[in-house]
């Protein structure tokens, strides 16, 4: 991708995408900057897209119209020559194909691919780039509390990036949210937390082993963060999620462990659960990767009911209708 | 990218109802609201009523020669005498022009009356149709052998037709001498003919404080203070025809009075007799004298409208005005004195909209019945808004109102909610609850919009704070504008057909409609194709007005309205019929309007298409891409592609919304420097009806990726899905392309459509009412909601009779679904369903 508008001076992260209109991401109505890269490896992740800290291309075959129509990306635009159809004119499915081995992300056949088949996951913008977009949202978040949520991957990997985009929120009186796993080194979060309003941090699994057997690494580091994240900014909220996965952390153990862990905290104010749901397969293809693990299942509604009813209560607050 | 609630299927409470085959969408019915909506649901498509086109014709043989408005007045009286009435069981607001319980279509003869027996030719032979109307062979028979031979040549549409300067008569009704207005060619839309004038709002509060009583002595006071012998000769023939006008009225209700009366006497059904004296009590009782009740009011509200339909067909129909306001002293007192519970008066409310939904608006001409699908009707009542004083003016009975019309699976009335700064939240949270039920209803306008544009037209602050939504998403100021004739429509999809094909337009055996503004082959720059883009639109613009003209200097001659004229403070004041327009009455507005009836955003994506493909990455020749458009894409999919794929107005890209924003800057800058000649403007705005759709038609390929045929964009929305990033940049590239800066931009219609899912709850309501809040605040003049699942619409696609019911918004106003043209109805799937993360 290039970065020639780019001024050398100015910070610049790897962005996956904004998404306007975001309702879940923290209060009001919320514009929400996903930048790459993560240091877990959840077996459900649903962003797959998400996980590299670099650019990376996509292939959507659905999208492409194939060798005789097009194929304009075949003549030589890939420098690896990772590009290749299999059928010929005549054949029903002259698609085109990637030979992922060879492919370096380069992004050359992205511009000349008519469909947008072919595209660039991750995109190298300045503070104001990411702004300007954030802004056209400005007139929504001051009529709903709302404002910018910056997510992931893991924001807190662009830890000098996500401080200067924030901070540069606040100078413009944006409302300012990050959601975060806080697997990463403390001074990332001290780097940036002071120019958050709303923390809203995942507490996955709360066993250090299964943690680790589930996410890919265990949650030592993420614990030790968070309580020194709630003690050193005692005016930041915090709002602790539970992504609820059946037969994984759907039991009440889990619920009342966060809850136990959460609780002692005046600025944790809330615990949501947000439901599983499978979303990303189709993504993984489109990346050349193998969906690992294809059977996790969405949580009932009586589960989630009762779940929630053991935060409410610990809230002290009646049980929500949802 | 987070994780979706676990609310990804819900449904509205119009498709719930439809899943759960229960009548009632939400709140309660009384069985005697229900057994009258059965009964008009089942007696099947709407028919012609033509006892009023007869009585009006026999009226006019015996007036030849004397003064028109004169000649209105008398056979209003003679169809007043004649027409039969008819009290139905249930009913309890009584009055009809018809004499069956079900939908009915009026005809207007001095209208199209030379084109009557196409047209009803027409009808019978689209028998089945969803859209089409029935017509006896007894109907036939009087259209042939009554109507026909007295008006041919008499009515306005020819006359008009022939009237227009050659160049104007090609570009709108072809190469056909024969053709007197039965046909279009679509690619400018002449609507003039269609109607007597453009929608109405009358001023009933008038009428149900003095009564055709108080109207009466007016009239009489004015006529015999007449001196000047200029003003005997004048004035003198109008305040004559407004007395007749209102004993017309009033003895139409008196015959209702005395039915009711007829009729007690002979039931044996003991509670349906106390109905039946009460009525007959009411009739004798209003409209004549002021209304003492709310029930009064809302009958005397029921006879002056029902009778101004049949004195005109009003595009749009006679609207209902600010009934939140004008019902409130009578329901107000009725309350406090124990006369009524909010219970009846909600009963009393869905009798009137039982009766609104009876009446149908069709067009003889096929043609124009394209362009108003579903039976439209845009008898928009209004509710909230701001006093005259600047204050919020919603009480009890606009919620009383606004949930009267939520039970019902039918779209009347046609709802609309007056928006402003400090419109309360809990009115607001009210009606985001109403629009969640999924019928498209109400739809909002937005103060911040309509009362600075009223001023800069001349009217005072505490008067155009009282204006009324009229019509698809226009306002009217009762007592201040004046009659205007129907609408010229610009099809912005053969201007750029026009500009792609050196004025040539293909479906038309590549007849030349436009300029010459050259081959694009030999456009150097963007700019040169732009300019000749801009020729060709301003072509169409002077076209438009040259209809206006024509049609204006012609309606007083073939059209009056003495009714609508009594009740209006201008044209009693002056003696003046409403439809003089054309001569300027004193203090009146004249706001007629040009339509873009469709494809603005076909526009803007197709030139941005064009700068970006062609001129600035060179990615496509001319050659290529002309070639791809005559061929309608054949074999030509890669280009296609690229076309679809190039930058999109609608996503918050400024250059892209830029041309919007120049195509409107444009169109109001030739109307600001052509104003009429007594100072007042032409008005342009993007409104489509469903016009967008036969617009489409009769335009080939455009370099939006769009194939030759399909519909055209809607409204001032981004093209059919090609708005991504959600509603609030929808919103704000719509906001961007829309210019403020001349008084002639009016209001622009908007569409959004949204899964119910992403409104669900009390946090989706909140969600809603934020996004009004923040419409509101960036000055869009209008917006309405279809919050339904694509599911649900191809289902009722593939299984019409469980879904016959289901309401949709299409326009300026909601239809059934099932009576859409496939064409249609694919259009409304096809709108882009606005994401929420």
């Amino acid at each position: 991708m290039s970065n020639q508008h780019v001024s050398t001076r100015a910070p610049t992260g790897l962005v996956l995408n904004i998404q306007h209109f975001c309702t879940h991401d923290g209060p009001g109505i919320r514009t929400t900057v996903f930048l790459k890269g993560c240091s877990l490896r959840c077996k459900w992740c649903s962003n797959p897209e998400s996980i590299h800290l670099k650019p990376e291309l996509a292939y959507n075959p659905r999208k492409c119209i194939g060798e005789k129509e097009c194929g304009f990306c075949l003549k030589d635009v890939c420098p690896e020559s990772a590009l290749y159809a299999v059928g010929s004119g005549d054949r029903p499915d002259d698609k085109v194909r990637v030979n992922w081995d060879l492919c370096t992300n380069c992004g050359r056949c992205v511009p000349v691919c008519p469909t947008h088949a072919l595209t660039l996951f991750g995109q190298e913008m300045t503070v104001d780039q990411v702004l300007e977009e954030v802004e056209q949202d400005g007139s929504f978040y001051r009529e709903s509390g709302g404002g910018m949520t910056v997510s992931g991957g893991e924001c807190l990997l662009q830890a000098d990036f996500l401080a200067a985009l924030l901070a540069e929120a606040h100078r413009r009186g944006i409302n300012t949210a990050i959601e975060t796993a806080s697997n990463v080194p403390w001074d990332f979060m001290a780097k940036v937390l002071p120019h958050v309003d709303t923390v809203l941090h995942d507490i996955k699994l709360t066993d250090p082993e299964r943690h680790k057997r589930w996410c890919g690494a265990d949650n030592t580091r993420i614990r030790a963060n968070l309580k020194r994240a709630y003690e050193t900014f005692p005016d930041t909220k915090f709002i602790a999620r539970t992504p609820v996965i059946p037969g994984v952390n759907d039991d009440e153990e889990h619920i009342r462990a966060t809850l136990a862990f959460i609780k002692p905290y005046k600025n944790v104010i809330d615990y949501e659960l947000l439901p599983y749901h499978r979303f990303g397969e189709g993504k993984y293809e489109f990346l050349g990767a193998v969906y690992e693990m294809q059977d996790f299942t969405s949580p009932s509604p009586e589960t989630l009911k009762r779940l929630r009813e053991i935060i409410d209560e610990a809230f002290g607050r009646p049980t929500q209708a949802r | 990218m987070n994780m979706a609630t676990e609310t990804a299927q819900l449904l509205s409470a119009q498709e719930q109802a439809i899943v759960d085959g229960k009548k009632v969408l939400h709140g309660t019915a009384t069985d005697r609201v229900l057994r009258m909506f059965d009964a008009i649901r089942s007696y099947g498509p709407p028919r012609v009523a033509l006892e009023r086109a007869v009585y009006f014709t026999e009226s006019f043989k015996t007036s030849e020669g004397q003064p028109l408005v004169l000649r209105w007045a008398k056979a209003l009286k003679h169809i007043a005498e004649n027409i039969s009435v008819a009290i139905f069981d249930d009913e309890l607001i009584v009055g009809r022009p018809n004499t069956w319980f079900g939908r009915y279509t009026l005809v207007f003869p001095e209208l199209d009356g030379s084109i009557m027996k196409a047209g009803a030719e027409a009808f019978i032979a689209a028998k089945g149709a969803p859209d089409a109307v029935t017509v006896t062979e007894e109907d036939k028979k009087i259209i042939d052998e009554v109507l026909f031979p007295y008006w041919n040549g008499k009515d306005f549409t020819p006359n008009f037709v022939k009237a227009l300067p050659p160049e104007s008569r090609h570009m709108n009704f072809g190469s056909d001498p024969e053709n007197i207005g039965i046909k279009q060619t679509f690619v400018i839309v002449n609507t003039s003919t269609m109607r007597h004038s453009q929608n109405w709002v009358i001023d009933f509060g008038k009428m149900l404080t003095r009564g055709c009583k108080g109207m009466r002595e007016e009239a009489q006071a004015r006529l015999a203070a007449l001196e000047h012998p200029r003003d005997l000769a004048f004035k003198g023939p109008f305040y004559e025809a407004a007395i007749i006008a209102c004993d017309a009225l009033s003895l139409f209700a008196k015959r209702y009075s005395e039915l009711a009366g007829q009729m007690a006497a002979r039931t044996k059904d003991a509670r349906r007799k106390m109905e039946l004296e009460e009525i007959a009590a009411i009739c004798a009782w209003v409209p004549e004298n002021p209304a003492r009740t709310f029930r009064e009011a809302i009958q005397s509200q029921w006879f002056t409208q029902l009778f101004s339909r049949l004195e005109e067909m009003v595009g749009g129909d006679i609207n209902s005005g600010r009934m939140d306001q004008y019902f409130y002293p009578t329901y107000k007192r009725d309350l406090e004195e124990g006369r009524i519970t909010p219970e009846e008066a909600q009963e009393l409310f869905q009798c009137l909209w039982l009766n609104v939904m009876q009446c149908i608006q069709s067009q003889m001409s096929p043609a124009l019945a394209k362009g108003r699908e579903g039976f439209s009707h845009h008898e928009t009542v209004t509710i909230g808004g701001q006093t005259p004083e600047g204050l919020d003016a919603t009480n009890e009975l606009s919620y009383v109102l606004l949930e009267s019309t939520r039970p019902l699976p039918c779209s009347y009335p046609e709802l609309g909610v007056r928006i402003h700064a400090n419109t309360p939240d809990k009115f607001l949270h009210a009606v985001a609850e109403v629009i969640k039920d999924g019928k498209g209803s109400p739809k909002l306008l937005n103060d911040e919009f309509m009362v600075p544009w009223f001023m800069s037209n001349g009217i005072v602050m505490k008067e155009a704070l009282d204006y009324a939504i009229s019509g698809c998403s226009e306002s009217r100021l009762p007592n201040r504008e004046t009659h205007k004739t129907g609408n010229s429509g610009i099809n912005y999809g053969a201007v750029m057909e026009m500009t792609l094909r050196d004025g040539r337009m293909k479906i038309h055996n590549d007849e030349l409609f436009g300029l010459k503004t050259g081959d694009p082959r030999t456009f150097k720059t963007y700019d040169d194709f732009w300019n000749a883009f801009k020729m060709q639109l301003e072509n169409v613009i002077r076209h438009c007005m040259i209809q206006v003209y024509t049609a204006v200097a012609l309606k007083p001659r073939y059209i009056a309205a003495p009714l609508a004229s009594l009740l209006h403070d201008l044209a009693m004041e002056h003696g003046r019929d409403l439809h003089t327009h054309g001569d300027y009455i004193p203090g009146g507005l004249d706001a007629a309007c040009i339509d873009g009836l469709g494809g603005f955003a076909t526009c803007i994506d197709s030139l941005a298409a064009v700068k970006h493909l062609i001129y600035d990455t060179k990615k496509l020749t001319w050659d290529q891409l002309l070639d791809a458009l005559e061929k309608n894409w054949e074999g030509k999919e890669a280009i296609r592609q690229m076309c679809l794929n190039a930058p999109k107005y609608g996503n918050g890209i400024e250059w892209v919304d830029a041309i919007g924003y120049e195509i409107q800057r444009f169109v109001m800058e030739y109307a600001h420097n052509h104003p009429k000649p007594h100072g007042q403007s032409f008005n342009m705005r993007i409104i489509p009806i469903t016009f967008h759709n036969p617009c489409g038609k009769v335009t080939m390929a455009t370099p939006n990726g769009r194939p030759a045929g399909e519909f055209l964009s809607d409204g001032i929305v981004p093209s059919h899905g090609c708005d991504t990033k959600g509603p609030t940049v929808t919103l704000q590239s719509i906001a961007r392309a829309t210019c403020h800066i001349y008084k002639e931009h009016r209001e622009d219609l908007l569409n959004m459509k949204m899964a119910p899912a992403n409104v669900a709850g009390e946090e989706g309501t909140r969600r809603l009412m934020q996004l009004i809040r923040a419409w509101s605040s960036q000055k869009h003049a209008h917006i309405q909601f279809n919050i339904l699942n694509k599911q649900s619409l191809l289902d009722a696609q593939k299984n019409p009779e469980k879904y016959r019911d289901l309401v949709v918004r299409v326009a300026g106003y909601c239809a059934y679904f099932v009576d859409l043209s496939p064409s249609q109805q694919a259009e409304i799937i096809a709108r882009t369903e606005e994401q929420m993360g």
